[in-house]
């Protein structure tokens, strides 16, 4: 790379990383629980957008191919982190709570809602994460089905199956 | 709660503490870290099969042997096939983009798995199975002992159970679950819960391949170490007559066999092919390194008495000017020379005889003072088997000057006189003379005897079937002696020599067959005497040729079933080859993968060979460029290339071709 070019690259990348830093760490919280993990995958995630920032051809797609490249990321590291049988058992219902107590500033209002979410998120699979958390990010059914890789009328059937799991454990988790 | 408040609640979450991103330089850092380790990781993979390949193919042209080069080119066509196995695995899985859909990802995840979990469960059939089919034909090539190529089979049969287990244990304990993780996410049906049905087969391989290996390794495990019983009187004679009238091994050989119910004598042809003098149990031959086991007897009883202690330097005996090698502050020891750890080489390296023939005539104590002082040890002292003449005679002379007596008389007065073995001695008389038969080389034309003076420990001793029979009978306490306890002193196991093998105070012990043992050679002589450690047999072979007896002896003592075929050297015809021939080929010349040189010389029209720490060697010229000699079964060729010089030899030996290139003169 010229050096020019690669000066071109790095304002790209850090504008967009800058733009969009919520997001990516909103997706780490998702699929990683505690702050260390979150850091890693985070540090992860910008890894791997400076790998493939080439391939952002079109400035205004920009928003989805993010999440792609953050989903695929956190899939991976999630794979990769735990020991594969009792990823889920390893953690108890308590520990999600205080983790997911921990990572709210004691003013926040929501801050038993949000616990609850993420309490229940943790308990969803990979994929279903990735509907939920790209829902929960207000992403188009259009714009999931980019993501996804899905198409767009199948996106709302397990979109909608994903929402009823995810209700019924957000009932259990208050009962 | 509903979906809006859901979304609210989410969107609005603080992210405090965000970490902030490296500066490229430290983004390409990391990339380059990455992919460097997958590319090694590639080349570890590939590399394994690569090696394989250079390695066989060196082996290919190294050996020339039919089945051993079968085997390397079963193992080279192994490693190709599994190489290209590998990568056309790699490059069939591919590679998904980071930025690739979340669902495509995830199936090129799971193909990757499904490819991976494909390869591992077949591991056995694709990678080990024809690798050690390969290898075991090649070694099968190289080694003709049975209970060697038994143990080889089964070696990699294990080999081959233990990879496999290992690989099938990788595809339960991680692959599988992550195909299974992978398939649920992608909402597949699971396609890979069947997960070792068809392995039935396999393993039924796996046992009945263990089992026959197990069973043909135990097998000849107890053929090898079946003690046969003894032969008796007529399997002897017509063993004797397939030795000496057919196999026509040597002109004449005598056994002494000796037990409880006595000793007997066998004899079978001539002193010389064109006399008609029988040999019999007074026949003097030349007994070689057997002399070695007197020099020890002669240490021990010294010993015994007190006048030397096994572990004194030899510095403490020598003349005070000679300079003496040492290892690590260690100084070599009485015991160290007697048990073959000494470090010192099998010769030394100024052994160059005015007449090959009779190659340690004129070796003087100068000579061997000079050497001492020069030389390095190869090993360290007491730590590492390696049989040595010049060992053996160095253990004589420092005897010799600490009882102020020659080598001979020194032999003479500890054990040939209390034994009363009255035709034991290295200087002959003339009656002594008259008995002597004359040696053959392997080829059966007359051989010059050996005359060794100052390395005379090592291989001086003369002696007849009669004389070393008492020898024997004491040392297997078939009789009594003053000597008993010296000799039983010496038959004590001390150092390992090999697999099944130990050594004494010269003595060579065969654990497997509980054999002790020694044999003998010089120019025209070979020699056997062996016992069994319980005492109920021992037996002597002599022989005037320099083609081995080993195996009659073996025979004899029950450790054998019959001895060996036997051929006569291809009959060899010298020719005549003009000076300047030969002198084309005189130089130095070096392997290149051992550190040894070949010296080539001219003498007139007689061409010797000299090998980095053996004797020089007449070699004989049979064309314009091969060689042979009659005392080994070695030949050699010289490449010239056109040049006037030759530019390499090729040595053929024990059914292996090594070149050497010239490196400059003698």
């Amino acid at each position: 790379m010229l050096n020019t070019e690669l000066q071109q690259a790095e304002k790209n990348f850090l504008e967009l990383v800058a733009k969009n830093q919520p997001r990516i760490l909103r997706i780490c919280r998702a699929y990683a629980w505690n702050p260390q993990d979150q850091e890693d995958l985070y540090q992860e995630v910008l890894l791997q957008i400076w790998r493939s920032l080439s391939g952002l051809k079109d400035p205004a797609t920009a928003s989805t191919w993010l999440y792609r490249v953050a989903l695929n990321t956190a899939i991976s590291f999630v794979r990769k982190q735990a020991p594969r049988r009792d990823r889920v058992s390893a953690f108890s219902h308590e520990q999600i709570r205080q983790a997911a107590e921990q990572r709210q500033p004691a003013e926040e209002q929501d801050s038993a809602e949000l616990a609850a979410l993420y309490e229940v998120i943790a308990k969803l699979d990979g994929v279903e994460k990735a509907l939920i958390t790209l829902f929960l990010e207000d992403l188009s059914y259009e714009e999931i089905a980019e993501v996804m890789g899905l198409n767009p009328g199948h996106v709302g059937v397990l979109l909608h199956r994903v929402k009823k799991k995810l209700s019924s454990l957000i009932h259990e988790v208050r009962t | 709660m509903n979906e809006e408040d859901l979304k609210r609640i989410w969107l609005r979450q603080p992210v405090t503490g965000t970490p902030t991103p490296g500066g490229p330089a430290e983004m390409n850092q990391k990339m380059r870290r990455f992919d460097r380790q997958i590319f090694w990781r590639d080349v570890r993979e590939l590399a394994a099969g690569v090696l394989i390949i250079v390695w066989f193919s060196w082996y290919f042209a190294r050996y020339t042997g039919a089945l051993a080069r079968l085997g390397c080119l079963l193992v080279i066509a192994s490693s190709v096939f599994i190489d290209w196995k590998l990568i056309r695995g790699k490059l069939q899985a591919g590679r998904a983009a980071p930025d690739a859909p979340v669902l495509e990802v995830l199936r090129v995840e799971w193909r990757k798995v499904t490819t991976q979990i494909g390869l591992l469960r077949n591991v056995l059939w694709w990678y080990l199975l024809p690798l050690a089919t390969g290898v075991s034909v090649f070694q099968f090539g190289i080694i003709s002992d049975p209970l060697r190529r038994s143990v080889s089979v089964f070696v990699w049969a294990v080999v081959m159970v233990v990879v496999d287990w290992v690989n099938q244990y990788a595809v339960r304990k991680s692959l599988l679950p992550l195909q299974t993780e992978l398939e649920t996410l992608l909402g597949l049906p699971p396609q890979s819960s069947h997960p070792m049905k068809k392995n039935q087969f396999k393993n039924m391989f796996l046992l009945l391949l263990m089992l026959g290996a197990l069973a043909a390794l135990l097998w000849n495990a107890a053929r090898a170490a079946a003690s046969e019983p003894p032969p008796a009187e007529p399997q002897i004679e017509a063993m004797l007559t397939t030795c000496v009238d057919k196999q026509r091994r040597a002109p004449g050989i005598v056994i002494a066999v000796a037990d409880k119910q006595g000793t007997r004598f066998y004899a079978r042809g001539w002193r010389d092919r064109s006399s008609n003098q029988p040999v019999e149990a007074d026949t003097l031959f030349e007994i070689g390194s057997i002399t070695k086991v007197f020099t020890a007897e002669v240490l021990q009883a010294m010993v015994e008495k007190g006048e030397v202690r096994l572990d004194d330097p030899i510095e403490k005996f020598l003349p005070p000017n000679v300079k003496t090698p040492q290892r690590d502050g260690r100084h070599i020891t009485l015991l160290s020379l007697a048990t073959q750890t000494s470090g010192l080489p099998r010769l030394p390296d100024n052994l160059n005889p005015a007449d090959p023939n009779n190659p340690y005539a004129d070796y003087t104590v100068e000579q061997l003072y000079d050497f001492l002082a020069r030389c390095e040890l190869t090993s360290d002292i007491g730590r590492k088997y390696e049989y040595s003449n010049l060992g053996g005679g160095l253990l004589g002379q420092v005897l010799a000057l600490r009882a102020s007596l020659s080598y001979e008389a020194l032999v003479v007065k500890t054990i040939c006189e209390p034994l009363g073995l009255a035709s034991t001695r290295i200087t002959l008389t003339p009656e002594l003379k008259a008995r002597l038969a004359p040696g053959h080389d392997r080829d059966g034309e007359r051989a010059a005897n050996w005359d060794i003076p100052v390395l005379a420990g090592a291989g001086a001793l003369r002696s007849t079937a009669r004389d070393l029979a008492v020898f024997v009978a004491a040392n297997a306490r078939l009789a009594d002696s003053s000597l008993s306890h010296v000799m039983l002193e010496c038959q004590q196991p001390r150092e390992s020599t090999g697999p099944f093998g130990k050594i004494g105070l010269m003595w060579q012990i065969d654990t497997l067959h509980k054999t002790i043992w020694h044999n003998g050679g010089t120019g025209g002589y070979r020699s056997y005497i062996g016992f069994k450690a319980d005492g109920s047999r021992g037996v002597v072979v002599l022989a005037n040729s320099a083609n081995s007896v080993d195996d009659l002896g073996q025979y004899l003592l029950g450790d054998k079933a019959k001895v060996d075929d036997f051929k006569l050297t291809k009959a060899r015809r010298a020719i005549q080859l003009p000076r300047e021939v030969l002198e084309a080929y005189v130089g130095q010349y070096k392997f290149s993968l051992a550190p040894v040189t070949i010296t080539a010389t001219r003498d007139g029209n007689r061409f010797y060979i000299q090998m980095t720490g053996q004797e020089r060697l007449e070699f004989f010229p049979e064309s314009q460029t091969d060689f042979f000699t009659k005392v080994v079964d070695a030949q050699l060729t010289f490449v010239t290339n056109g040049a006037s010089q030759a530019t390499a030899v090729v040595l053929h030996q024990n059914g292996i071709d090594q070149t050497a290139k010239r490196i400059g003169p003698p």
